[in-house]
């Protein structure tokens, strides 16, 4: 069957042609929501290198969620 | 447990659905023809305004042994089973098209049992099967 | 009795999730395009243009299974006033916009060896056509609307009101003549597709699923990134 799909018969372009649409888009789409994400994590991680020293300390001693976000954040990069 | 706000957003949340849905109802009672794809020929013998020269989309199963092909005119029956529509065509057919499987066919409808098609789809049925099952199937029969 | 989805223990499991499915991702995709496109039969009529609905069907589903529960997420939060189902219902609408879309094109390029034709506008085409319609409103409510208030009010009705439209794409093949055919697979009764085309078929849609529960944790960690960066200033 393997050989139907690679010669090109008309019906083998219409199923290659779906299938191509289909990974193309979701590749681009997967791209595009890593994209955000590494945005986002970046913009978050200078905000908090941003702030001031003794405040810094005290968020990160009480939100366990930022220390997560941070880590996540380093390793990504 | 719940408060009467929570109370209040769920009549008020049932009575949008209920609308909702009651009018979506009366719409659809309204489109029901206008939702047909295609008429099956009991159909277009029961309407009782049908208008000749007017473009109809006429579906049923194509009658065995009724294709008959000459140079470049194709005739054949539609049925439903019940009624029969006579088509004759000109130009490229689909590849499914074949003695009892489903079509649709559209084009100026000449008389209650008589339609010269512009355009022929074939309707796919829900079977999905491989090759070999087909013809042991056929073989059973 | 919500305090389960707290952001804290969630953003933990999404991490340990992103990374398992990155690794088991190829894996699968593998398993499922052999048997798709090598493996599996062609059809008795169709021939090789049958292998399209192993993409087709259960992109389909995806959208329609997205909407659903878009919907009942948005109805809860409409009477809880839970942020949480906000947010998730949120990270889902592109995931159902983006397979509704796949699932009308791929559609299309099935139809023209099929049927004939790229497009008809009967009544399952064209509900979909709909379905597509009202991702896109609801998204665009989402993202454009800047009071708060207003824009809950406007993407729950929307969502109210597409979901009018589910139970009719469902069941669109079975109330009206339409040029697409009805149902091979159902819960309840015999399925008219036979075994050895049910198994790629399963398989797609594992990959399918995988792929669509990625996206949402991305877009998910996204949104919860968002979250505590505004409220980075009001910790005390």
């Amino acid at each position: 069957m393997i050989k139907n799909i690679f010669l090109t018969n008309t019906e083998s372009i219409f199923v290659l042609a779906s299938f191509l649409i289909v990974f193309v888009a979701c590749f681009i789409f997967y791209k595009k929501t890593l994209k955000t994400l590494k945005k986002y994590e970046n913009e978050f991680s200078k905000e908090v290198s941003k702030l001031p020293k003794t405040r810094r300390q005290s968020v990160l001693r009480k939100s366990k969620i930022i220390n997560h976000i941070l880590v996540s954040t380093k390793k990504s990069i | 447990m719940l408060t009467k706000k929570v109370k209040n957003r769920i009549v008020f949340l049932s009575l949008i659905i209920l609308t909702l849905l009651i009018s979506s109802i009366f719409i659809f009672k309204v489109l029901q023809k206008n939702l047909l794809y295609f008429l099956t020929p009991t159909e277009i013998l029961n309407i009782q305004d049908t208008r000749i020269n007017e473009v109809y989309r006429i579906g049923g199963m194509v009658k065995k042994n009724s294709i008959t092909a000459n140079k470049d005119e194709i005739k054949f029956i539609v049925t439903d089973f019940n009624n029969e529509i006579l088509v004759t065509y000109k130009g490229s057919i689909p590849n499914l098209f074949a003695e009892g499987k489903g079509v649709v066919v559209e084009g100026k409808l000449k008389d209650k049992k008589f339609i010269i098609a512009k355009k022929i789809l074939a309707k796919h049925d829900e079977n999905y099967m491989p090759p070999e099952l087909e013809t042991i199937m056929k073989d059973a029969k | 009795m919500f305090h389960y989805f707290s952001f804290t223990s969630v953003f933990k499991i999404i991490e340990k999730l992103i990374n398992f499915i990155n690794s088991i991702f190829f894996i699968i995709l593998t398993i499922g395009l052999t048997f798709a496109l090598v493996l599996s039969p062609p059809d008795y009529l169709q021939g090789e243009t049958v292998r399209i609905m192993y993409i087709h069907v259960p992109s389909a589903w995806i959208a329609l299974g997205c909407y659903s529960a878009i919907f009942f997420l948005t109805i809860l939060h409409y009477i809880f006033k839970i942020k949480n189902f906000f947010i998730i219902s949120k990270s889902i609408a592109p995931i159902g916009l983006l397979f509704t879309c796949l699932a009308i094109i791929t559609g299309s390029i099935w139809g023209k060896p099929t049927w004939g034709t790229w497009w008809a506008w009967d009544a399952r085409l064209t509900s979909m056509i709909i379905l597509m319609c009202f991702y896109i409103l609801y998204i665009i409510s989402i993202k454009f609307i800047k009071i708060d208030s207003l824009k809950d009010k406007i993407s729950t009705f929307l969502i109210l009101l597409g979901a009018i439209n589910i139970p009719i794409i469902k069941y669109s093949v079975d109330w009206w003549n339409t040029l697409h055919q009805p149902a091979s697979i159902n819960i309840t009764g015999t399925n008219t597709i036979h075994s050895s085309m049910i198994v790629p078929l399963a398989l797609m849609l594992l990959v399918l699923l995988i792929y669509c529960a990625l996206i949402f944790l991305m877009k998910y960690k996204t949104e919860i990134i968002k979250i505590k960066k505004k409220n980075l200033f009001n910790y005390d």
